[in-house]
């Protein structure tokens, strides 16, 4: 079936789940990023013996 | 004069198991290296040190706090913070290894042994006023920096931190103190993550020289050099304390400096020619890091060589 004949609901649930990729997509950047700084933080600051990790 | 040689048989108690890069294994290397130089065996005066007394300890840090490390490890022992443990037989190294460098400004203030080396654990300078902190459980050198004060009526002191990590905990237990001149030359970025060299206390009376690892050794021996140099300009100390860190040797499993054995003899024999020239010879150094037990051992001979010279 093309785009065009889809049903009204179709096309709103299409949006709603771009949108909702998209929102993820940007969430798990900003998650990567804290996570990686969490770490660093963990490694350079907080522990002086590594191998407690 | 004869250099002394200061340590405690108490000191071997503060078990931390030997999984732990803190163990007791690295005084026995350093007695072991000392026997295998006879001639600086002979030409070095070995005392047993004291035990700190709990008014002494309190000179730096908070009773409560002094309380609570007596009272776990007459439990048993247990976890202090993350990498920090103790035993049934901490409190009484820990009371060892403050009262072995309080030895060591007794004898340098009255004359009879004015250098000293003093081989204990666990160290001192990351402990802050109410926690342990990074293997440390009292503030040997910052405690006695307070002592010398009050015991002996001295006013003017330098401490010089050479060992690979900052030295948090005797920063924050002496910087309040405006006669109290503190120099730490350490691996940046690096544990505990303090140190930045904007970071010169309520007085300036701090210098901070953080330095990335893998540099050529010279330097970290120019720069802690001129750190020396920039702490006593216009300020001629009474006493030089050492915080003595040999992880900031080549290899140190737990940094990244990258000194050697003649580095360490070299800033020692510049310390001594300073102290003569400042305050008659008086300096008292302590063992903090340094986790390489044969590195560290070879090194503390060099220091203590350099001492006795």
């Amino acid at each position: 079936m093309s785009a065009a004949l889809r049903s009204p609901l179709d096309s709103y649930l299409t949006q709603v789940s771009n949108r909702l990729g998209m929102a993820t997509k940007a969430l798990s950047v900003v998650a990567m990023v804290f996570a990686q700084l969490a770490l660093g933080l963990t490694i350079l600051a907080g522990l002086k013996w590594r191998k407690l990790l | 004069m004869r250099a002394a040689f200061i340590s405690h048989s108490d000191c071997g108690r503060h078990d931390t198991g030997w999984g732990h890069p803190e163990h007791v294994g690295r005084l026995r290397a350093i007695t072991r290296a000392l026997r295998d130089d006879p001639e600086l065996f002979h030409s070095i005066e070995h005392l047993e040190g004291r035990h700190a007394t709990i008014e002494e300890l309190e000179l730096a840090h908070d009773p409560a706090y002094v309380r609570s490390v007596r009272i776990i490890a007459e439990q048993g022992g247990g976890r202090l913070d993350a990498d920090t443990v103790a035993s049934s037989g901490s409190w009484d190294a820990a009371t060892a290894g403050a009262g072995c460098v309080l030895l060591g400004v007794d004898l340098s203030v009255s004359g009879v042994n004015l250098r000293s080396f003093s081989a204990v654990r666990p160290p001192g300078h990351h402990a802050v006023h109410n926690r342990a902190m990074g293997f440390c459980l009292f503030g040997n050198v910052a405690i006695a920096a307070h002592y010398a004060r009050q015991k002996h009526g001295l006013r003017r002191i330098l401490i010089v931190d050479w060992d690979v990590h900052h030295g948090n905990g005797t920063q924050a237990l002496v910087e309040n103190e405006p006669d109290i001149h503190f120099v730490s030359m350490h691996q940046w970025p690096w544990y505990p993550g303090t140190g930045a060299a904007d970071d010169r206390g309520p007085h300036e009376t701090v210098w901070n020289i953080p330095k990335p690892a893998g540099l050529p050794r010279s330097d970290y021996v120019d720069a802690l050099e001129r750190g020396i140099d920039a702490a006593t300009e216009g300020f001629v100390p009474e006493l030089i304390l050492v915080s003595a860190g040999f992880d900031s040797l080549a290899e140190d499993p737990l940094g990244g400096f990258t000194l050697e054995l003649d580095d360490f003899e070299s800033l020692t024999r510049s310390l001594v020619a300073r102290a003569d020239s400042w305050c008659g010879g008086r300096i008292v150094s302590a063992l903090e890091g340094g986790y390489a037990p044969e590195r560290l051992a070879q090194a503390a001979v060099r220091h203590l060589s350099a001492l006795a010279t």
